[in-house]
């Protein structure tokens, strides 16, 4: 080989070396990228019994399971007592725009009671307001469809307390749009059905609510762990059975948005909901059987701590779902 | 050496460079790179207005505002939603957007908007549960949403509102109906943004003729079957407004039984605003008198079965 062809191969190879060295050094780098972004070993969290010891919980939600672990430091300052009224509050059926001044006088000096009264009941108008067929979809209804007629009749009642839209009748819209903070004065004044009924959502559920007051939102988020944790610390069966129907990670109600319930805390509830309901302890159905057995016995604790001592009775959960019923303002802890 | 020796080396030579560019192919290429799914075709200057099976990408050589501009544009084939995964889809879509296309972040919402919710609407943990949901016969209920990521539908809002912002109208309807939204449960963040823009937007999609805007309007201000309608909450009560829409939609929809000023509860002076409204609106953005797409029932432009309908094209009416 002549000196032309020797220099054409030692280029040919310097090309070669150069590409290849590039290459394999970019491959390398995007290696070491990866290695970071995924641990190369898992790391196992140590599971013990007991609540004390806490999975995390998922990036900025709350730990639930952390706040109850902790009964001994006590969060939650005792409410100061309710002022006594003689007057008993109205009942149920009161027409609002008559009761609604003298109520709103009450609760205005530190009646928590009267607070859960408003709060509740303004809820139940500003649902019926929502729901309710207005004039413009009443018209578009073709009067023999029976079908359609029926549902509008449907939709203007009260389906869980019949006659309850009545006490509405008069009331201007706008005095709706104050029972999310009376109803929140008496649930930070310790008031249980006030704070069953915020937690669950009571007065954002639909979406016009939720779009007209972000605030609202906010302050939903906020407090709804403090809320629940005191409730089941007051051995308050139905929110526990109402956080064990969370098993399902469903992220569809004011209630589990404001929780986001990791894995771990979502198998306690569901254990804790069987313990309470005295059925059979049906296995955790969730992705990781691994969480199994300490969520058993996290819940467990929870059961003997807050609610072994005191039986279930068979009517405990009568009319619960009602959350509007402002009956349970006056049940005491 | 000899000159078939001198051959054979500059091959091998060759060999291992075409191994270490194999080797290092994927360096440049961002997570969700889909040109594999698209064949870039050069159509020139002055392409036109995107179309629902081919997108419109416009690359200016605009380093420098002080040099001259040297627009090329080229159509991308969009994947076919009869045979691509949604995943894919869905990633095409959205590197489309980063352009800057309005239509493409339209249809990206659009094409998003099933796996977004089925992620949305489930905890982290518990997505399993609808990776195969499936009805008694096996049929697959929903989209087939395996592969989509949280990155992968990260950003509707924002893309959806910034292309409403630019004019695209359905993007201004879509947006304005609550489409985007990056919860079920909204974000305080989003609610705040929603009530700043959509109002807005629901009039600039009404302003430009779209016949389902007036129904979107129609209803919230008329308060019908608002219960699943964010902007319900973001509007305030108008019964001038809500009059006046009531008369439009009496021009718009067959069989549609229009109120009166006295059952709207107008005096003479409301009654005489919501009519030259009307007016106004019948001569000018409604002159075309087109019905809207949906009837009165808005919630059909999500409906699964008329997926194969591209909402983000114009009405091709």
């Amino acid at each position: 080989m002549d000196r032309r062809g020797w220099t054409l191969l030692v280029g040919v190879l310097a090309i070669a070396a150069a590409l290849f060295w590039r290459a394999r050094t970019d491959a390398g780098a995007s290696q070491a990228e990866r290695s970071v972004a995924a641990p190369a070993t898992k790391v196992e969290t140590p599971e013990s019994p007991g609540i004390e010891t806490e999975t995390p919980a998922a990036a900025g939600s709350p730990d639930l399971l952390a706040a109850l672990a902790n009964d001994t430091t006590q969060t939650w300052a005792p409410p100061p007592p309710s002022p006594t009224f003689s007057e008993p509050l109205p009942p149920w059926d009161a027409k609002l725009v008559d009761v609604l001044p003298a109520l709103k006088a009450r609760a205005d000096a530190g009646d928590q009671v009267a607070a859960c009264h408003i709060g509740l009941a303004l809820s139940a108008c500003a649902h019926a307001h929502s729901y309710a067929p207005s004039k413009a979809l009443i018209r578009q209804v073709d009067p023999n469809d029976k079908e359609a007629i029926d549902r509008m009749a449907w939709m203007t009642q009260d389906i869980r307390r019949p006659g309850r839209e009545a006490t509405c009748v008069g009331l201007d819209p706008s005095a709706m749009e104050e029972r999310f903070a009376y109803l929140q004065q008496a649930a930070d004044a310790g008031n249980g059905a006030a704070m069953l009924a915020y937690a669950e959502g009571v007065p954002l559920q639909f979406f016009e609510a939720m779009y007209r007051h972000p605030e609202w939102l906010e302050a939903h988020r906020q407090r709804v762990p403090r809320y629940v944790a005191e409730l089941i610390r007051r051995g308050d069966r139905f929110m526990a059975f109402l956080l064990s129907m969370g098993n399902d990670g469903m992220q569809m109600s004011p209630l589990a948005k404001a929780l986001q319930m990791d894995e771990p805390t979502a198998a306690t509830f569901w254990y804790l909901g069987r313990d309470i309901l005295s059925q059979p302890k049906e296995a955790w159905h969730g992705p990781t059987p691994s969480v199994e057995r300490t969520a058993r016995e996290r819940a467990h604790t929870l059961y003997t701590r807050y609610f072994e001592q005191r039986p279930f009775r068979s009517d405990e959960f009568n009319g619960r779902s009602d959350m509007m019923n402002i009956e349970h303002c006056r049940v005491t802890p | 050496m000899s000159s078939r020796a001198v051959a054979a080396a500059i091959s091998l030579a060759l060999l291992v460079a075409m191994a270490g560019l194999w080797l290092g192919r994927d360096r440049d290429r961002p997570a969700s790179f889909v040109g594999a799914l698209a064949t870039p075709v050069d159509v020139g200057q002055g392409a036109v207005a995107s179309t629902p099976d081919r997108v419109t990408e416009t690359a200016a050589s605009n380093a420098s505002s002080r040099t001259q501009r040297k627009e090329v544009h080229r159509v991308v084939i969009a994947p076919n939603p009869g045979t691509t995964k949604p995943v894919e889809q869905i990633r095409f879509w959205r590197q489309q957007a980063m352009t800057g296309d309005p239509y493409a972040s339209c249809r990206f919402v659009s094409v998003s908007a099933g796996c977004a919710m089925r992620r949305a609407v489930y905890s982290p943990w518990a997505r399993h549960r609808t990776r195969n949901l499936r009805t008694t016969d096996g049929e697959l209920v929903g989209e087939d949403c395996e592969g989509v990521s949280d990155a992968d539908v990260q950003g509707r809002f924002d893309a959806l509102l910034g292309a409403a912002q630019r004019g695209h109208v359905a993007s201004a309807l879509m947006f304005a109906s609550g489409i985007g939204a990056s919860s079920f449960i909204p974000v305080p963040d989003e609610v705040r943004r929603f009530r700043t823009h959509a109002p807005q937007l629901a009039w600039q999609a009404f302003a430009a003729g779209d016949s389902d805007a007036v129904v979107l309007l129609w209803r919230v201000y008329n308060r019908v079957g608002i219960e699943a309608m964010p902007l319900a909450g973001a509007i305030e009560p108008d019964p001038v407004k809500a009059h006046a829409l009531d008369l439009l939609m009496d021009d718009l929809v067959p069989d549609f039984v229009v109120g009166t000023a006295v059952d709207a509860g107008l005096s003479k002076e409301q009654a005489a605003q919501a009519e030259a409204l009307h007016a106004e609106w019948r001569a000018t953005a409604f002159a075309h008198g087109k019905p809207p797409r949906y009837g009165m029932e808005i919630e059909r432009m999500f409906d699964p079965e008329k997926r194969a309908v591209d909402l983000c094209a114009p009405d091709p009416r």
